[in-house]
């Protein structure tokens, strides 16, 4: 039996025990509760999802799409001219990096619908998923070639071997995509049952806005490979031409807006519009694309025949220069000898003081709006981040009639497509300048153009239809549409073997700076850290003048 | 499986209270527990019950019941048979009649000791007559008179001891003739023999080196001797002797192993403390801090709550070590160096095998003072005034001024003129990008020049506005960017107007005593310093309470406590190229962006009389916001304030003989506030910024164990056996906001204070970290003869940062210690040799990992009109297991010529592996990286202290230290298929980066290096007007070509590190000298890239002076200025590529700025700027006075004062870097080690310290 003295001593070693023992059976009590991350959950709804998809595809748009690769697209495409190459080097990882987030995040979202219960519920939000990874696959494809696809994305799997992805042929991840469209065109549905999701970005829920979409992205990729796979591109082509396309100007201009998506930047991260129409992009109103604008060189703009001119582009500011202030003065497309320019013409105190920062600037420059567009505080009417206009969807049918692609050539259909595509060109330009609100300086008074200023341009000699050149007017005018889409212009050019506008003068200069250039080399991570693939795909010559599959 | 459902998501943060409210229970539970034992302690109500048992044994329970102690020659009861008693609540009378009943004895009670004698008349009462013990009182001291608390006094052949008090004083009753044995930890112990009974005064002489007391794990303290491992001690006065700004600058060049670096030498800036190399592929791999028995987070402290170490493991190699943040130093620099008793370094994982995770990386034991009696009032007062002088400049030329390309066209090159057709300075922002920004080629008139050979800048990136290709400086009148013509004339030390003499005072008062309730000491400190640069201090109060109270003579309390007000003020920017708010960085703005013409004008221009920043400064040159350097440096105010409290209860119960109790309770609590005022720009003063940052963080160590301890549990055998639990919880948390303006009310600088267009930028940030780690453990300790020595843990941990499977870890640790000078009879060679011990010991220790990594975390969007989105994790999370080490470890501790040389040997190895990264995978797996297990390191090493006596006498004396370490840090295996990760770089893959490559050496430097013909030579690249190597035209310039990859540059490891330091003293002056040095290691020397590609370095203007090759103008001017690259070129157009030896002439601008310096944006040959850094330096220097004590007490005030004259970092013996590029200014404190860039002067400094007691 314990004494009373034994029981003090005691006290302390049981006391010690107990502390022990509380420690031991307490001891990972809180441990998951401390340790579950505080910045972000754990997991994600379907909403949620699609609108981090959205995020990543606004990020690709505005930073890939308006900065580092613009500086280099817009002189590729000679969609506008550069006085000195961009410091920026030529490369584009952004958007390999936001669709490789995005692709597990998409795959998800589909596997999660199909496993649900009432699956039958997600058609649409299946669809437009389907639709979003699509049009960014083959986007991204469009700058690369051959890339990882179909078992890409599956890193969540916990499997080592999802880590290092294998490259699928351009060729194949086109026809994965083109299946997909076909999917969404045939299956989205009215039906008020469906799922939606609250906040739809690109298109608020629209279903036969998403369905024309779907089917004009079909149009646009089955004519990319028509040329090298019409076997499979022609029923495509027949099948879509049946089918809704995009056709209003304005409405079916489909692409991220303010509209859909209040407090939409573009200028994320300084990258972007603003970003880009800075001094660093060197970016000047080109030869190539006056030449289309303009019956002759006179600098006081009497020449000009298309509104999009001054949309585009404005006069210069040299004050002192032999050139005259005010004018309309072409960079040499491919300069002989190199010309530098001089002004600041896109320098933000042009809002408060329009001519000082003009002054040296001996070149027409873009218009100093696409700078501030969307980038000044309260601007309403923004233009939106195209992904495809009414306009290249007409053009794209044009295409298809005058080429006999898919179906029988009929040039009547073709002509009638091309001017519908000419004059929704026109009136979404004009509509836009007229729309944003920071547009003050040159703005359209209406958002429509007259029937002159639309005459004014189908009727001048290097628009007016012609059956003979049909495929070169064709490809002009969706080129000049494609203003705000260089990559898509890029494609374009690429897949026509360079029918699109070119400048006559000093073609050499061209190659030997821009001719190299017909694909993004890939990230460096994949020679790093997926050599094996990367080896397999390139051969270890992973060239930016390697032809992608599509390009003729 | 979906990963989401794996854990609940948080929803409540009431830890700490519960922690707090956990830890005050046990402490009062232990504290009142042991109370009640003292009291029980002299209890005379006695009850026994025992069959056939010792005398002896009932003796002892009688002992403890009564507090009564026994007196009787063990011989007498030897022969006592064996007895029963059976008592209850018996008196002590009662007890020992029915004990000695039927035996000869008796017994007779003298004051609290009960003798036992035989019998009068029994037959053995004549030869076992004992004397009657007489009460000896005694004192026990060292040798320098300070007394010796808890030595130990026996009377030797009997049970009886006691210990000494506060005082050194005992009292203990002792036969006439009686012989006591007095011993005490790490002294040697002594044989008194008693007669008769004055008092005693015993002087115990220190056991010498080989034989001192070691703190060792948990606190625990052991005589060197018995540790299989190796660990070594500095006292804090050592640590202290010359006034370093803080404990870890106090310790450098002082322990062998031990590697402290702090960049740039910036007083207040964080040091790097790592102990016998890396053992982490990414995160931490600094050694552990522990005050009093608190784990303290010497992190860098960092805005937001930022930890580096948790960035560094997580950005997975992406630092860019060009831009490191501000440095606001880390816990060490804080900590008052008057107040350490003494440090103790255990170096690898056998020592802190205890302290589990974070001791794998080494462990600083730090022991703060309690007190001691002292004569006199017990004060004493320090001061010390160090003037800090920086006086090594990096060295330039002084020839020729600023300029470009545009310098390159004509023999006779013009100025920039401005609007008035002045002649102006160049430089002014754009300059060298500008209409004159190209490769001379297609010269066409001055000032007129076509593009044709494109910008400069994409061969060799984009100088610095410091480039100085200008034109030679002969006082030529230009016009200042501010409208004031001087003279072109150069400066003769360009970086001297950014940097002053600083200072640093330090004053110390302490109190301190004792009595027999323990001792107590207070101290308070205050610590200033004003920095180098400008507007910049800071200050430090700290206030230290430490006492050992003894509750009972069997219950020790040791209580600590500090209290830390840090006030940073502005600490300096260092490398930034602009600050978020605050400055640019002075060390990259001075060596990147001032030219060899610089006039220091800015300063007086910044400010208008209304107060605002004077707009003129937009003309100043320097683009990179150097030109607002003054106004920053004066209006954007940066304070941090630091409160921090740092207290320890340790409490120490002996509740029986053979078993003690032992309770450990820390807390480290701190906040952290960062102020920052921008004051406005404007005289409205509207355009201002304001922002706050408050981080609390707090860490709570409970330890508590009991020990189970016998001596003789055989014969020769000792043995303890230690079982203890461990509890440590860290919690950070951090809120921010910034206002950047503009104020809605001018001058207010509050948070809402806001009128710009944007509200929700006004939105703070947080940010946490929580981790917990409780343990269990066991310690067995073994000794044979006090000359083997057998320790053996082992320790489960349970981390909070595993999953559930994985989160319990086990690992064990054995050590053992052989003196054999005392095992073996070695007479022979004991006049020599006189102690002599061999250590062996294997540990294990387990590291969990980083918060918040193993499970998702979906990211939130930040992207403007999606912020409702999430994006799935970007890294992968597989089911990591704790990283190990493993560590074997051998050694020697040899004395000579009776201690008189020591000789100390460590070899160890350390192999840590299933090392835990975020190891980079290709994007389109869908993530950019997984967390894994993987990859290995292994360090190999040795140390080697020799300490000496050499001279001896009582006048005289001289001793020397000598410590050596080196280590070798090799990777030995990554991540199946990966052989190489990136540490970080510099500038990024064009830069120069560093890497842990399979076979290579932790600390790797790699870069574009030659690209070699197959003949051996250098393959030059030829410039042309349209390109590289097309041939058409003239060569405009030479570059030379880079190899295809990246390729090893060097090698950062340090082939030998250490320090030598000597002790002389004369009667009453002391001499105090230590040098410290580091032989081998390489270093990428940003600095000297810069110098030499701007034209800055004096090597630059050999050629410019005249000394080149005849070269011929683009205008047709001729100069010697020329310079054929040695290599060959490649025949355009060849094929197979043949190669020709070059004879291109080509400006000698091209040998430097086309060699040396780039951006990001141009490969460039990088292996030009690698050097060995190797130096050596006279890192202290005292002379100290001290005043004879009888002299000094004559005042009757003073106890003791001495005066002293201290030096720090007085000179280099000698450096290896060239132009005085300062060899000590490694970029940050992070892993990445082997990268200079943007060095700040060499300071030394110099001043006087007195120290009085009173």
């Amino acid at each position: 039996m314990l004494k009373y003295h034994n029981i003090k001593q005691w006290t302390a070693i049981i006391t010690t025990t107990v502390f022990i023992a509380v420690i031991l059976a307490s001891c990972t009590k809180n441990f998951q509760k401390e340790n579950a991350s505080y910045s972000g959950p754990a997991s994600a709804t379907l909403q949620q999802l699609y609108t981090g998809i959205g995020a990543n595809l606004d990020i690709a748009a505005d930073i890939a799409g308006d900065n580092s690769s613009a500086r280099w697209l817009y002189p590729i495409t000679q969609l506008g001219a550069v006085y000195a190459a961009s410091d920026y080097s030529y490369i584009q990882g952004t958007s390999w990096t936001e669709f490789y987030q995005n692709l597990p995040a998409m795959n998800q979202m589909l596997t999660t619908m199909k496993a649900s219960p009432d699956s039958a519920t997600y058609i649409n939000a299946e669809a437009m998923v389907k639709v979003l990874r699509a049009y960014e696959a083959i986007e991204l494809s469009n700058f690369y070639g051959d890339m990882p696809y179909s078992k890409a994305g599956k890193a969540f799997s916990g499997s080592t071997a999802d880590l290092k992805v294998p490259y699928d042929k351009q060729q194949a991840i086109y026809l994965s995509c083109l299946s997909d469209l076909a999917w969404a065109v045939n299956h989205f549905t009215t039906s008020g049952t469906q799922f939606s999701f609250s906040n739809e970005f690109l298109l608020a829920n629209n279903i036969g806005q998403w369905k024309k979409f779907a089917n004009s992205l079909r149009l646009r990729y089955a004519l990319t490979v028509y040329d090298k796979d019409n076997s499979d591109a022609g029923p495509i082509i027949a099948d879509a031409l049946t089918k809704p396309l995009l056709s209003d100007p304005v409405a079916d201009e489909i692409g991220l807006s303010q509209v859909n998506i209040p407090n939409i930047s573009f200028d994320i991260s300084g990258a972007g519009r603003d970003a880009f129409f800075r001094q660093e992009s060197r970016a000047r109103m080109g030869s190539t694309l006056w030449n289309l604008f303009s019956d002759n060189n006179n600098t006081d703009g009497s020449g000009i025949f298309d509104l999009r001119c001054n949309i585009f582009f404005e006069r210069n500011g040299d004050t002192t220069g032999n050139k005259g202030i005010g004018k309309w003065v072409p960079y040499p497309q491919n300069p002989i000898t190199p010309i530098t320019d001089g002004g600041d013409p896109y320098n933000n105190q042009r809002d408060q003081d329009w001519t000082t920062n003009k002054v040296g600037n001996l070149y027409s420059d873009y218009n100093y709006y696409w700078g501030r567009d969307g980038n000044i505080s309260g601007s309403t009417g923004a233009c939106p981040e195209i992904f495809m206009s009414a306009a290249e969807t007409d053009f794209l049918v044009a295409e298809a009639y005058a080429k006999g692609a898919g179906v029988a050539q009929n040039y009547a259909l073709a002509q009638t497509a091309y001017v519908a595509g000419v004059t929704s060109s026109l009136t979404f330009w004009k509509n836009m300048a007229f729309n944003s609100s920071v547009w003050v300086v040159n703005k359209p008074t209406s958002g429509t153009p007259t029937s002159a200023e639309l005459n004014s341009v189908l009727t001048n000699a290097k628009v007016a239809w012609n059956t003979g050149n049909a495929l070169s007017l064709i490809y002009a005018q969706e080129w000049i549409d494609l203003f705000r889409q260089p990559s898509v212009a890029w494609t374009l050019m690429r897949r026509t073997g360079s029918a699109t506008p070119a400048d006559a003068i000093n073609p050499a200069g061209y190659k030997q700076n821009y001719g190299g250039l017909q694909r993004y080399q890939y990230p460096s991570d994949e020679s790093q850290l997926n050599n094996a693939n990367w080896q397999a795909a390139t051969g270890g010559n992973d060239l930016i003048s390697t032809k992608i599959w599509i390009a003729k | 499986m979906e990963f989401s459902t794996l854990y609940e998501p948080r929803n409540e943060y009431r830890r700490f209270s519960k922690i707090l409210l956990v830890m005050k229970l046990t402490t009062i539970i232990l504290i009142t527990a042991c109370l009640h034992l003292s009291a029980a302690s002299f209890s005379q109500s006695i009850t026994i019950s025992e069959k056939n048992v010792s005398l002896e044994s009932v003796f002892k329970k009688i002992e403890k019941q009564s507090g009564y102690t026994f007196w009787y020659k063990i011989d007498l009861l030897k022969k006592a048979p064996k007895i029963s008693l059976a008592v209850k609540d018996a008196t002590l009378d009662e007890t020992l009649n029915l004990c000695l009943k039927d035996l000869p004895l008796t017994y007779a009670i003298v004051q609290s000791t009960i003798v036992i004698k035989p019998k009068a008349g029994s037959n053995i009462a004549e030869v076992m007559e004992l004397p009657v013990p007489i009460k000896i009182t005694g004192k026990v001291v060292d040798d320098q008179g300070q007394p010796l608390m808890g030595a130990s006094v026996k009377v030797k052949g009997t049970t009886a001891g006691t210990v000494t008090d506060i005082n050194g004083a005992f009292n203990i009753d002792v036969p006439e003739n009686g012989i006591l044995l007095v011993s005490y930890i790490g002294f040697k112990s002594q044989e008194v023999t008693v007669s008769g009974n004055k008092p005693l005064t015993i002087i115990l002489v220190a056991s010498g080196g080989l034989n001192e007391v070691v703190v060792t794990a948990l606190g625990i303290k052991r005589e060197t001797r018995s540790l299989g491992y190796a660990a070594q001690t500095i006292s804090g006065a050592d640590m202290d002797k010359v006034n370093p700004p803080d404990i870890a600058v106090g310790l450098m060049g002082k322990i062998a192993g031990l590697n402290i670096t702090q960049p740039n030498g910036v007083e207040g800036a964080s040091t790097r403390i790592v102990v016998r190399g890396n053992n982490n592929l990414f995160g931490n791999n600094q050694a552990l801090v522990v005050v009093d028995n608190v784990i303290i987070d010497n992190e860098p402290v960092q805005p937001k709550g930022a930890v580096q170490s948790f960035a560094d493991a997580l950005n997975k190699g992406n630092t860019d070590v060009s831009q490191p943040p501000v440095d606001n130093g880390s816990f060490l620099n804080s900590m008052n160096p008057d107040d350490i008793e003494s440090i103790d370094v255990l170096k690898g994982p056998t020592a802190a095998a205890l302290y589990g995770a974070r001791g794998a990386n080494g462990v600083i034991l730090i022991v703060t003072k309690k007190g001691t009696k002292k004569k006199g009032f017990g004060v004493d007062y320090n001061y010390s005034l160090r003037i800090n002088d920086p006086y090594r400049f990096i060295q330039t030329q002084h020839e020729y001024g600023n300029g470009m390309t545009e310098d390159l066209y004509s023999a006779n090159p013009s100025f920039y003129q401005n609007g008035n057709g002045q002649n102006r300075e160049e430089q002014i922002e754009g300059d060298p990008y500008g209409s004159t920004g190209n490769i001379p080629g297609a010269y066409i008139s001055p000032g007129v020049t076509s593009a044709a050979g494109g910008p400069f800048y994409n061969y060799i990136g984009f100088p610095g506005d410091g480039a100085s290709w200008g034109p030679k400086m002969s006082g030529q009148p230009l016009v200042w960017w501010d409208g004031t013509t001087r003279p072109y004339s150069p400066n003769s030390n360009i970086f001297q107007s950014f940097y002053k003499k600083g200072n640093t005072q330090t004053q110390n008062i302490s109190v301190s005593g004792g009595g027999d309730l323990g001792t107590l000491r207070v101290s308070y400190t205050r610590s200033t310093n004003d920095a180098i640069t400008y507007n910049s201090n800071n200050s430090t109060n700290t206030f230290n309470i430490g006492s050992s109270i003894n509750v009972s003579p069997k219950v020790k309390i040791d209580a600590t406590a500090s209290y830390i007000n840090l006030n940073k003020f502005n600490p300096p920017n260092i490398y930034g190229e602009s600050g978020s708010s605050g400055n640019i960085g002075v060390g990259y703005m001075t060596v990147y962006n001032i030219p060899a013409d610089y006039k220091p004008i800015e300063r007086g221009l910044t400010t208008l009389p209304d107060g605002s920043r004077n707009p003129i400064l937009n003309q100043a040159p320097w683009g990179y916001g150097q030109q607002y350097y003054w106004w920053n440096t004066y209006n954007d105010n940066t304070t941090l304030t630091q409160n921090q409290l740092i207290g320890s209860i340790s409490l120490n119960a002996e509740i029986t003989p053979w078993l003690r109790a032992v309770g450990n309770v820390g807390l480290d609590y701190y906040t952290n506030q960062y102020v920052t005022q921008d004051y406005p720009t404007d005289a409205a003063g509207l355009l201002g910024s304001y922002g706050y940052d408050l981080a609390t963080k707090t860490t709570n160590n409970l330890d508590g164990r009991l020990v189970f301890h016998k001596d003789k549990l055989l014969k020769d055998f000792n043995a303890s056996f230690s079982l203890g639990a461990r509890h440590y919880y860290t919690n950070m948390y951090d809120i921010a906001s910034n206002n950047p303006g503009p104020f809605n009310y001018p001058f207010v600088f509050n948070l809402t204070n806001y009128n710009g267009a944007t509200p929700t930028v006004l939105n703070p940030t947080e940010n946490r970290y929580v981790q917990e780690i409780n343990s269990v453990y066991g310690l067995l300790n073994l000794s044979y003869k006090n000359y083997l020595f057998l320790d053996i843990s082992g320790t489960n941990d349970w981390s909070s940062t595993l999953r559930p499977t994985n989160w319990s870890y086990f690992y064990p640790s054995a050590s053992l210690s052989f003196v054999f000078t005392d095992a073996i009879n070695m007479s022979a060679v004991k006049d020599w040799f006189s102690y002599g011990k061999l250590r062996i010991s294997e540990a294990e220790s387990a590291n969990a990992y980083l918060p918040y990594q193993n499970g998702l975390t979906y990211g939130p969007n930040n992207t403007p009109g999606f912020t409702t989105g999430l994006n799935l994790p970007g890294t992968f999370p597989t089911n990591i297991q704790p990283q190990r080490s493993r560590s074997f470890e051998i050694g020697s501790d040899l004395g000579f010529f009776n201690d008189r040389l020591n000789v100390n040997f460590t070899y160890y190895d350390t192999y840590s592996d299933n090392q835990i990264l975020t190891a980079p995978v290709s994007a389109s797996s869908g993530v950019n990286s997984v967390l894994i297990n993987s990859g290995a390191l292994r360090n190999r090493g040795i140390e080697l202290t020799v300490a000496g006596k050499v001279i001896k006498t009582s006048n005289f004396s001289w001793d020397i230290t000598v410590n050596a370490a080196h280590n070798q840090n090799k990777i030995v295996a990554l991540e199946p298929g990966i052989n190489s990760l990136q540490l970080g770089s510099w500038f990024g893959s064009d830069g120069v980066t560093m890497k842990v490559d399979v076979g290579d050496n932790y600390g790797s430097i790699y870069g574009y290096g030659y690209k070699y013909a197959p003949n051996g030579q250098k393959i030059v690249n030829s410039v042309y007007a349209d390109g590289y190597n097309t041939g058409n035209g003239p060569v405009l310039g030479s570059q030379y070509a880079t190899s295809d990859n990246i390729v090893k540059l060097g090698d950062a490891t340090p082939i030998l590190t250490g320090g030598i330091s000597q002790n002389f003293r004369y009667k009453n002056f002391s001499l105090y000298v230590l040098t410290d040095f580091k032989i081998g290691g390489q270093i990428w020397s940003g600095d000297y890239a810069t110098i030499m590609g701007q034209g800055l370095a004096p090597e630059t203007v050999y050629e410019r002076d005249g000394n080149g090759l005849p070269y011929t103008y683009p205008d047709g001017t001729k100069a010697n200025v020329g310079v054929i690259l040695p290599g060959v070129i490649a025949v355009p157009g060849s094929s197979p590529v043949q190669y020709v030896q070059n004879t291109s002439v080509v400006n000698s601008w091209w040998k430097y700025a086309g060699n040396y310096q780039s951006w990001d944006n141009d490969p460039i040959v990088r292996a030009n700027s690698i050097f060995n850094d190797s130096w050596g330096k006279l890192r202290e220097l005292s002379i100290t006075y001290s005043l004879p004590k009888e002299f000094v007490q004559q005042t009757k005030v003073l106890q003791t004062l001495s005066f002293s004259l201290i030096g720090r970092d007085l000179f280099y013996l000698f450096t290896t870097l060239p132009d005085k590029i300062n060899p000590e200014s490694t970029v940050g404190t992070g892993n990445v080690q082997g990268i200079q860039f943007g060095g700040l002067p060499g300071v030394r400094s110099y001043g006087f310290s007195v120290k009085a007691g009173f």
